[in-house]
């Protein structure tokens, strides 16, 4: 389509200032992190000055920040793991095996609807009883259930677009329906499975809510961690930053190297082809 | 024979197993927990023989509370109105990405980091730049001549505040989505409203918004019900305050559930939200369908 110089001039400056506005709060964070006290504290705020890493020593040696990235990859790396596996096996079931029907699929589903904040207060007590409140399990745990219905949903309309010749070829050669799932569906629905797992991991890297309740001292997870830089008196702005910071890259990163897998995943249910 | 087929189906049924499991177990089995204790009177400090059935009291005694009434109709507006921005500026960023910049790599790059970062972190940095004392945002207003209001302590502002924020992170969303859906567009019903001599804007109107309808439709579903469950963000931002200028249901069942320990109003007041929630995806996913019919 046609667009006079002017338009575009326009339209490019409308463009410009609306991804400035997008990037600039993560400039932001990231940049007050390099910031010594004296320069966070100072106004006007300051776009130019010396950096310093003293925010991160600082939030390392007094919060044990690593130990929280630790904990929230240890929970976020093998939930994610678990709900693939087992939510690929249940799309395997319903969508090729008919097993269950329409009812189990409504069930799985309709349960990834449901407000976190309604589960998390007799999870609490669940977990409490179980005596795993505090622990790697809860989080891995709840993790878990939460991702499978999605994991479930999106790799069920992923294999509806999978032709069925290699399986029913494989079952004539005598393969189990396990030989079949490992040999056959996994592999041919890695690009599902790479979508599937992004969202998974980013669900649960970024997760408060279930953090926040289900652990707290033995297990602390990043963005936990980040939270409580944040008392009623007084916020150490700097090596808060750093936490956010350290908290928000490794995802961020994540997403730039995979964007291609993120998008797909993103228009998955929106847009078809 | 008969055993065979039974034998046959067990193997099949086995690859549902763990996913049964778990979501019976975590989330189907707390769901009826949080709908029984939702007509117990159930203190969390006090011990549990003192835990009784007072039938529909606690759902009585809810919509009695001024602070859940205001929660409540704030959500939805807040629902309403998020929604009905982000998607106003996505199709118009998205209309103007389609057709004006054929590189959207670095673009896209940019637009999805908002949607990556983490809720909690996104509080705690527009926290920083709200500050009254050393924050940006009041700095940079006052560049161009405007006194900036002490954000956060002040209730219509907080709101506004968190309107702000919530359209930072979400909006890229929406213009992803919506900018998919118009690549996927069939090219000739363009070219021919073209040589017919639409202009732009009527194109735009006439051709790109009706034929979006469906991914429009999904978008708004996902983000209102993402929007009605805030919480992260702003119990980073404002801790619901000040006062409870800016709670939302999440932040007032929290607050009741694990401030108050007041667990059977906790749960009576999730439920309402759930029926809310329900009744909302319905409507919204027989709409939709009904768009994919026609």
């Amino acid at each position: 389509m046609r667009i006079s110089k002017i338009n575009l001039i326009i339209i490019t400056i409308l463009i410009i200032l609306f991804l400035t506005f997008e990037i600039f709060p993560i400039y932001w964070i990231i940049s007050n992190s390099f910031k010594s006290y004296k320069d966070i504290a100072f106004y006007p705020p300051k776009f130019i000055f010396t950096p310093s890493i003293n925010n991160y020593i600082d939030a390392i040696q007094r919060s044990n920040f690593l130990y929280a990235i630790r904990d929230s990859a240890v929970a976020s790396i093998s939930s994610v793991i678990l709900a693939v596996l087992f939510g690929s096996m249940a799309a395997y079931g319903i969508a090729r095996l008919k097993v269950g029907g329409t009812g189990l699929l409504i069930f799985i589903i309709s349960s990834r609807m449901l407000p976190i904040i309604i589960l998390i207060l007799p999870l609490y007590i669940i977990f409490t009883r179980l005596k795993l409140i505090d622990t790697y399990y809860s989080l891995i745990i709840s993790y878990t259930t939460f991702l499978l219905s999605f994991v479930i949903w999106q790799m069920i309309s992923f294999l509806k677009e999978v032709p069925k010749e290699i399986e029913e070829a494989a079952i004539i050669d005598g393969c189990n329906y396990w030989q079949i799932f490992f040999k056959i569906i996994l592999p041919i629905s890695k690009p599902g499975l790479i979508a599937v797992s992004i969202f998974s991991f980013l669900g649960a890297w970024n997760d408060y809510l279930f953090a926040s309740i289900l652990t707290g001292s033995k297990v602390l997870t990043a963005p936990v961690a980040s939270s409580l830089f944040l008392t009623d008196r007084y916020v150490p702005w700097g090596p808060m930053a750093a936490a956010c910071t350290m908290t928000m890259l490794p995802a961020l990163i994540f997403i730039l190297i995979v964007q291609k897998q993120m998008i797909k995943g993103l228009t998955m249910g929106a847009v078809k082809g | 024979m008969r055993t065979n087929k039974i034998k046959n189906y067990l193997n099949r049924f086995v690859f549902v197993v763990p996913s049964i499991i778990l979501i019976s177990g975590f989330t189907l089995y707390p769901l009826i927990f949080a709908f029984v204790n939702s007509f117990k009177k159930y203190k969390l400090t006090e011990p549990n023989n003192n835990i009784k059935f007072i039938g529909f009291e606690n759902y009585i005694e809810i919509f009695k509370q001024k602070e859940f009434i205001e929660a409540l109709i704030r959500t939805i507006g807040l629902t309403i109105l998020l929604v009905i921005v982000e998607l106003l500026i996505g199709i118009i960023i998205a209309v103007i990405l389609s057709d004006s910049f054929k590189g959207h790599g670095i673009i896209r790059s940019v637009l999805l980091l908002p949607i990556a970062a983490t809720p909690v972190i996104v509080g705690l940095t527009w926290k920083l730049m709200y500050d009254p004392r050393v924050g940006v945002i009041n700095y940079l207003l006052n560049l161009i001549g405007i006194e900036g209001p002490v954000w956060l302590a002040n209730s219509r502002w907080a709101l506004l505040a968190v309107i702000i924020m919530d359209v930072w992170q979400w909006t890229p969303f929406m213009v992803i989505i919506l900018l998919a859906g118009i690549l996927g567009q069939p090219k000739d019903l363009y070219e021919a409203a073209l040589v017919d001599g639409a202009n732009r804007f009527r194109v735009v109107t006439k051709i790109t918004i009706p034929l979006l309808k469906r991914v429009m439709g999904v978008a708004i579903l996902i983000r209102a019900s993402d929007v009605f469950r805030l919480f992260d963000q702003i119990w980073m931002l404002t801790r619901g305050g000040p006062g409870t200028a800016t709670e939302t249901l999440t932040v007032r069942i929290y607050r009741t559930g694990f401030s108050y320990f007041e667990m059977g109003e906790a749960s009576a007041m999730s439920f309402i939200m759930l029926i809310i929630m329900m009744i909302f995806i319905i409507f919204a996913i027989k709409k939709i369908n009904l768009l994919e019919e026609t």
